[in-house]
């Protein structure tokens, strides 16, 4: 437009340059000026309605920007809501599973500390049920144990010590017993000899008897023969003879005692061999099953003395696993945290987004909408401000640092 | 008689872990869920030892301090801080609130039992 009008004003200049240039010559033909002065004034009129032309064209043009600017803004109001909508919706997305992570989290821990805890205390009641038993076993006396009635419990060991001392005590009363059987018996057979003395000794009474009854039966024949005076020695001979009688049946019936005593002898004899040698064979054969006993339970003792000390390595190691897993376990707080923080910062940008699109939409005047331009930047700046603080430094579980003041 | 020790924290899996450990070493131990209710339960049993978080909700930790130290039973009384938080500055605010130490999270058993120890026997 403005190359066209610089064309027309350039063509009237040249039209009334020539036309004045005509006017002072005389040559020049009337028609060629009267040409000039209407090309001149045709160019005139065209520059005349080319300026026209663009002014319409201006305010053409410039009705079209405002409503070009008015639709732009339109869009402008209309993405934004757009996007602060679709923002919203992706930030509360984003909180509701972060919230289900952290509730995931919290859930997590809850079972895993339970289960921890509860192995721990099984583990821990399992260790002391070793320890008891083994103490038992291998220590001697555990004086916190009692039994039912109170008293103080034994072990199984003192319990086979004991058995050993009373089977010992028994075996040698035992061997003692069968020795004084046997010098029962020898003092038996020596009984028996003097028995058989005795009845020699007997046969020799009964002898003596016989001979002197047959003495008396001769001496009274004598006093018969001497007739009056052999009457008293008669009757002496006859008391003699008596005497003699009476002597053998005492014989007799020391010789019937004394059977009745050989034969109680004897039977003693062969009852106190048989009781002392079946017991010896018993008691010695019940020591030896104990000796073995107790060597075995010696054995078990000395495995159970090298458990009690792999059992107290174990133990440390459990106790130091322990601590570990607690320690380890903590990471749900620090992780809760971090989800907390995060969601605020999510939560601030939220809050300046939609402070940001209110204003916007809000249709003010410049003065107004940049007074609240200034006042949301600096809501923006303190909820940043806010947000800025991480409660946790940590980047991983190892235990913190102590600091007593 | 077994010393008795509050454990302030919101985290329900810290106070477990707190409790745990000193349980096992024979303290008695009692949880509040955050600073309101640890000053609720100070204030309605005498406790030998105080172990309180930071950032919880309603009351935290360093106002809980404050709190304990205006109550003329708990002038004297062992507070520990046991929190994410390690910044210098926050340790400076804790310090002018009379607390006794800083733990920083995650604590180690064993390290927790010697200051508790070194702390109240």
């Amino acid at each position: 437009m403005r190359l066209r009008q610089l064309i027309l004003s350039l063509l009237i200049v040249l039209a009334v340059l020539a036309g004045l240039y005509l006017s002072s010559t005389a040559s020049a033909s009337l028609t060629l000026k009267h040409y000039l002065i209407v090309v001149a004034g045709f160019a005139a009129l065209m520059l005349l309605q080319s300026r026209q032309s663009a002014s319409e064209a201006e305010e053409i043009r410039s009705e079209s920007t405002d409503q070009q600017l008015d639709s732009l803004e339109r869009d402008f109001d209309a993405l934004l809501n757009i996007l602060n909508e679709e923002f919203s919706a992706q930030i509360q997305s984003t909180q509701n599973e972060l919230d289900q992570l952290r509730a995931m989290l919290n859930d997590a821990i809850q079972k895993l500390i339970g289960s921890f805890t509860g192995m721990e205390s099984t583990t821990r009641h399992q260790h002391d049920l070793v320890i008891q038993l083994t103490s038992q076993q291998a220590s001697g006396h555990d004086p916190n144990v009692t039994n039912h009635g109170g008293q103080e419990s034994i072990t199984f060991e003192d319990f086979l010590q004991d058995t050993t001392q009373t089977l010992n005590m028994f075996v040698d009363n035992t061997i003692d017993s069968s020795k004084l059987g046997m010098e029962l018996v020898t003092k038996m057979d020596e009984i028996n000899l003097e028995m058989d003395k005795i009845r020699k000794i007997l046969n020799e009474v009964e002898g003596i008897a016989s001979q002197t009854n047959l003495l008396a039966l001769n001496a009274a024949i004598e006093a018969a023969r001497a007739g009056e005076a052999g009457r008293g020695f008669a009757v002496v001979a006859d008391e003699v003879r008596k005497l003699s009688l009476r002597s053998s049946e005492f014989s007799n019936e020391i010789r019937s005692h004394m059977g009745d005593v050989t034969d109680s002898v004897s039977k003693a004899e062969d009852v106190i061999h048989k009781i002392s040698s079946k017991d010896m064979n018993f008691a010695l054969q019940s020591k030896q099953r104990v000796g073995d006993m107790v060597a075995r339970v010696q054995d078990i003792n000395a495995t159970m003395k090298t458990v009690v000390q792999e059992l107290a390595i174990a133990t440390d190691k459990v106790e130091h696993d322990v601590h570990t897993a607690v320690t380890s376990m903590q990471f749900q707080d620090l992780a809760s945290q971090l989800i907390t923080h995060s969601m605020s910062r999510q939560q601030a940008l939220q809050q300046i987004l939609s402070g940001i699109v209110a204003i916007d939409t809000a249709h003010l005047d410049q003065q107004n909408r940049a007074a609240h331009w200034h006042y949301k930047l600096e809501e923006a700046r303190a909820l940043i401000e806010r947000t800025r603080h991480n409660p946790v430094k940590q980047v991983n579980v190892d235990a913190g640092d102590i600091e007593l003041f | 008689m077994a010393k008795s020790i509050l454990t302030v924290d919101d985290s329900a899996s810290i106070r477990q872990m707190v409790s745990f450990t000193l349980k096992g070493a024979g303290y008695d131990v009692t949880e509040a869920v955050d600073g309101q209710d640890g000053l609720d339960k100070a204030k309605s049993k005498t406790f030998d030892l105080i172990f309180t978080d930071q950032n919880m909700p309603r009351m935290d930790g360093l106002s809980l301090i404050k709190n304990l130290r205006a109550l003329p039973q708990y002038r004297s009384t062992p507070v520990l801080m046991l929190t994410t938080e390690a910044g210098d500055a926050m340790k400076a605010q804790g310090r002018a609130a009379g607390a006794t130490g800083w733990l920083v999270k995650p604590f180690d058993p064993a390290k927790l039992l010697e200051v508790v120890k070194k702390v109240i026997g």
